[in-house]
């Protein structure tokens, strides 16, 4: 295995000072996002490609980002409130799209490292 | 009807047992199912370890409280079969493949040469089994005693004699083979009871409305356990899956690298499936009890039992509730395996003292397991889903960055290793307990606590106190 680049090991130990002042100062945007960043950088330790982590990443922030500002529960989309169809899409199917399919299309890749 | 056919899976699962007797040789056959693991075993065995009573019976039963953010729990299990592909089947296979590792005590131990860090996996194994086993023996306990009038102490105790009569007699080639069986029957059971809930509730739409005029708080992602807690659950449950032994221990016994192509795609889609009777079972009986057309229950975990008294076909009852049996039985006998062998294999073997008459030990060690978590269960007294949070962050805390961070990482040394795990199992048991007194004060749960803690310490001593050029000048794959 190739001598791991420090910075990846970094960039995930940033995430984590960010997940502490998260919880220090109390602030649930903050904390999401610094979950979303050690889910991304502690994959990129094994996995090469940028497209697919950014794309995962960029993903989660956003839908991270519609249910901290939205909160009408009066909207209502296939049969559930806004803010729980944006949960239940947003990180539980649709991912399915991004990593595990992921995996399958840069499978070669990923097999010849 | 539901004693037939339970009875006719018990016998089917006794001539898979029969099968796989023949075919257990060595000890390779008996913990890594002879490393010869195809696409449908690997994903059916993963399933259906992941799947158990802490899903069926705990999880509708802690939407039943909380409403929907306990969802956070299981959502992430979309995607984290691909993080642990990317992250730790390659360095385990071929551990596994090359330097005969049967255990993860044993990997812990071939990537770091440390005998203590080995010893401390293995103690973090073991208390991780007697939570895990403590939550099946409660969810078997709950659905005894909706089918017979027993007191919880003796449901619970029936329940031990059942697992305890099922799990000593097997090895781990007879587990993953029956569990292709057990995964068909998870699957198809979590599918039927989903459209049966749609089905009573009236359609999603109408149960959601329920649930926000009596409290919008019930189906708000945040809910009522609040963002943090939520997000809490988000994180020890995506991060943590890469230290569940019973899970990644799967990826050991995969003939090749080449298998796992459509292995995250498998496991992702399978999970999404089992994942709707959480959601379905809960949201359906949250608002049956709501409109009043069932008593508010007698303890939250009965959601499921109740809901099946009330709206299944005396079928479906029948093959819902061998499903359940189904779920908690793969999961028992793939966690009887890991804590006996981590209890009768790896402890001694990090202490320098390997024991004789390995089998006769085994099982004594199995029987123990289940009277300790039998004693733990007892003592608990909370819900099905916080028993079973407490044993994946057991083994979360202690294994995640050992394993996910330590296996991608050459530079990190035995240091890092056993101050990780150390911290890892004091901090889980330290906030559980200040937890339960009311001294734990922070915003996020004490497990998501315990695995940031174990994480922050891996980093720090790794970059600190471990010395990179005695360790990278080492390949990973020949530590």
């Amino acid at each position: 295995m190739a001598k791991l680049p420090i910075k990846k090991i970094y960039f995930l130990a940033a995430t984590f000072v960010m997940f502490v002042g998260a919880v220090l100062f109390k602030n649930p945007f903050w904390f999401a996002l610094s979950i979303t960043g050690i889910l991304v950088f502690l994959t990129a330790l094994a996995f090469p490609s940028k497209p697919l982590l950014m794309v995962f990443g960029c993903w989660l922030v956003g839908v991270f980002t519609f249910l901290h500002w939205v909160g009408d529960q009066t909207d209502g989309i296939l049969g559930l409130p806004a803010p729980a169809f944006a949960m239940l899409a947003g990180i539980w199917i649709i991912p399915i799209l991004i990593w595990p399919l992921g995996f399958l299309l840069a499978f070669r890749r990923w097999f010849d490292q | 009807m539901t004693l037939i056919v339970a009875l006719l899976y018990l016998l089917a699962l006794v001539g898979i047992g029969l099968w796989s007797i023949s075919r257990t040789r060595n000890d390779r056959d008996f913990y890594l199912a002879g490393s010869r693991l195809g696409l449908l075993p690997v994903s059916a065995a993963t399933m259906s370890s992941i799947m158990s009573g802490f899903v069926f019976v705990g999880g509708p039963g802690l939407f039943y409280s909380v409403g929907l953010s306990s969802f956070w729990i299981t959502i992430s299990s979309s995607f984290t079969g691909a993080m642990m592909c990317w992250l730790l089947a390659r360095p385990l296979q071929q551990m596994a493949e090359r330097e005969g590792c049967l255990t993860i005590p044993d990997i812990v131990f071939q990537r770091y040469r440390c005998r203590f860090s080995s010893a401390m996996a293995t103690v973090g194994i073991m208390l991780g089994v007697v939570g895990y086993l403590a939550t099946q023996l409660e969810a078997v306990g709950f659905i005894i005693q909706s089918q017979f009038p027993v007191s919880p102490g003796w449901a619970a105790l029936i329940a031990m004699a059942v697992l305890v009569f099922y799990t000593v007699a097997g090895g781990m080639i007879a587990c993953v083979y029956t569990d292709i069986l057990q995964g068909a029957l998870i699957l198809f059971t979590s599918l039927a009871v989903f459209f049966v809930a749609l089905k009573t509730g009236g359609g999603l739409s109408a149960m959601s409305y329920t649930l926000v005029e009596s409290d919008a708080g019930l189906m708000h992602p945040w809910g009522t356990v609040g963002a943090f807690g939520a997000l809490s659950w988000f994180f020890v449950f995506s991060i943590g899956s890469l230290g569940q032994p019973h899970v990644v221990h799967k990826m050991m016994m995969v003939r090749d690298l080449r298998v796992l192509r459509y292995f995250p795609l498998i496991l992702a889609l399978a999970m999404v499936l089992c994942g709707a009777v959480w959601l379905g079972g809960g949201l359906a009986i949250k608002s049956l009890v709501l409109r009043g057309e069932i008593a508010p229950l007698r303890a939250p975990d009965f959601a499921i039992t109740e809901f099946l008294r009330f709206a299944a076909p005396a079928w479906l009852q029948a093959l819902a509730y061998t499903g359940v049996l189904a779920a908690i039985m793969s999961t028992v006998d793939s966690f009887a395996n890991v804590g006996a062998g981590a209890m009768v294999r790896d402890f001694p073997r990090a202490l320098r003292r390997p024991l004789p008459k390995r089998l006769l030990w085994g099982r004594l060690a199995t029987f123990s397991l289940f009277c300790a978590a039998y004693l733990f269960a007892r003592y608990w007294g909370g819900l099905v889903a916080y028993l079973g949070i407490f044993g994946f962050s057991t083994f979360a805390a202690a294994l995640t960055p050992t394993l996910a961070l330590g296996l991608n990482w050459p530079e990190a040394g035995p240091w890092a290793a056993r101050l990780s795990i150390l911290t890892g199992l004091i901090a889980n048991l330290l906030f559980e307990l200040l937890s339960r007194a009311g001294l734990y004060d922070l915003a996020i749960l004490p497990s998501a606590c315990a695995l940031a803690l174990s994480f922050m310490v891996f980093i720090g001593a790794a970059l600190l106190l471990d010395s990179p050029t005695k360790i990278s000048a080492i390949p990973i794959s020949r530590v």
